[in-house]
């Protein structure tokens, strides 16, 4: 019943079809039916109210005012904030990357065939040992005496490679000549601005 | 030829057309402008308002993502934006009270379907000579849910889903407010008629 009462409003505000139904006929619904058409008589024909027409006009001055920022102007500045924003982001990940690419892949350089390290048995020279470390020298184990001490002895093996090197120091050396520092003078010889030659002591300053 | 009012929006829009600008306006005043008058009852605040909607209606279109999106459905929109403006103002009056209770929902019925038919303040409604005056009293006695429901359909010409989505209530609701707010004007305006008589 409820239903069929709202739905009576919506029939009369013609957003529904009667679809078959007679309000005027349903004894229930009449009364309702012809109340409520009454009232809807009532608001009809109420006259319509309208605003200053002055306020019309200032809306429409409003409407007419240039826009602090132009509408495509800032989609476009907008797009591209965006476009800079990913482009520096795309560029710092790269940077990254790369960095990261160098670090992880460098390792100290061994420069195979240049130098090598050769452990050639020597025996040591032998040391006079005086005062108390002869009983050090006694308490020893017998096994590392016999024991040669490993050395190091670096051999060249690429004589173009010391050829140049040799010519850098001879290079060097000639161009370092003319640095070299002139033989030391006395403090007495350095001039002093005074026309006097020398140091002069206080005491026979004449000033 | 009556373009629609979508069109006259993109005319704005991208062209500047401040004349469509002012046709919309022009074809929706009479709506807009009852509906706010019926809820605050004084025109001059009315007018403030309709400008102020329309302030609102130009601010929210300039905006780069909050514009207007619901493509054919513009009076539905600047109505949401004008019932915004009027709450506003009601609310800074302390005028307005939502008085939805639990039991309205379920039942569909008000503590003003309970009052006894006797309406007082009555004899105030006498005095009008008119019976549109007694009417626009008559309104403005009707609870606010009613009242608003009653000018959202009556002077908007919202339909009555529109009026649920708007005002956030069931599409019955609405209907349910619709119909007691016809109901209550009618007694209302039987008792003022009969009043005159009994004395």
């Amino acid at each position: 019943m409820e239903d069929k009462r709202l739905y009576l409003i919506r029939l009369l505000y013609g957003e529904v079809l009667p679809d078959g139904m007679a309000p005027e006929t349903d004894s229930e619904l009449a009364a309702e039916w012809q109340a409520v058409q009454e009232v809807k008589r009532w608001l009809d024909a109420q006259p319509r109210r309208r605003p200053d027409p002055a306020i019309i006009d200032r809306i429409v001055a409003a409407a007419a005012r240039p826009l602090p920022a132009d509408r495509p102007a800032r989609r476009l500045a907008w797009r591209r904030w965006r476009w800079g924003m990913a482009v520096g982001a795309l560029t710092l990940l790269l940077m990254l990357g790369g960095l990261w690419h160098r670090f992880r892949t460098e390792r100290p350089l061994v420069r195979m065939g240049m130098v090598v390290a050769e452990q050639v048995p020597t025996t040591p020279d032998p040391v006079e040992i005086t005062g108390w470390l002869p009983v050090i020298a006694r308490s020893t184990p017998t096994s590392l005496e016999l024991t040669p001490a490993p050395a190091l002895v670096l051999r060249w093996d690429d004589r173009a490679a010391v050829q140049q090197v040799y010519r850098q120091l001879q290079l060097l050396e000639a161009r370092s000549t003319s640095d070299t520092w002139e033989p030391a003078l006395p403090l007495e010889a350095w001039p002093t601005g005074n026309g006097r030659r020398g140091f002069v002591p206080a005491s026979r300053r004449d000033y | 030829m009556h373009p629609p009012d979508d069109q006259l929006v993109a005319a704005y829009l991208e062209r500047g057309d401040t004349q469509a600008f002012r046709r919309l306006v022009e074809r929706h005043q009479e709506r807009i402008y009852g509906y706010l008058l019926g809820m605050v009852r004084d025109p001059e605040v009315a007018n403030d308002l309709f400008q102020e909607t329309f302030l609102r209606v130009l601010a929210a279109l300039r905006q780069e993502r909050a514009s207007y999106t619901q493509q054919g459905r513009w009076l539905a929109w600047v109505m949401r934006i004008a019932r915004n403006a009027a709450l506003d103002y009601l609310r800074s009056r302390r005028r307005w009270q939502d008085v939805v209770t639990p039991d309205e929902e379920a039942e569909g019925t008000t503590f003003w379907e309970r009052l006894p038919d006797e309406t007082p303040g009555a004899d105030e409604m006498l005095e009008q000579a008119e019976l549109q005056v007694q009417l626009a009293a008559c309104i403005e006695r009707l609870p606010p849910e009613q009242r608003e429901v009653l000018l959202l359909r009556q002077e908007a010409e919202l339909t009555f889903r529109e009026i649920a989505e708007l005002t956030g209530v069931s599409i019955n609701t609405a209907l349910g407010r619709m119909r007691y707010a016809l109901l209550n004007l009618r007694k209302m305006m039987l008792s003022a008629q009969k009043q005159p008589a009994s004395e």
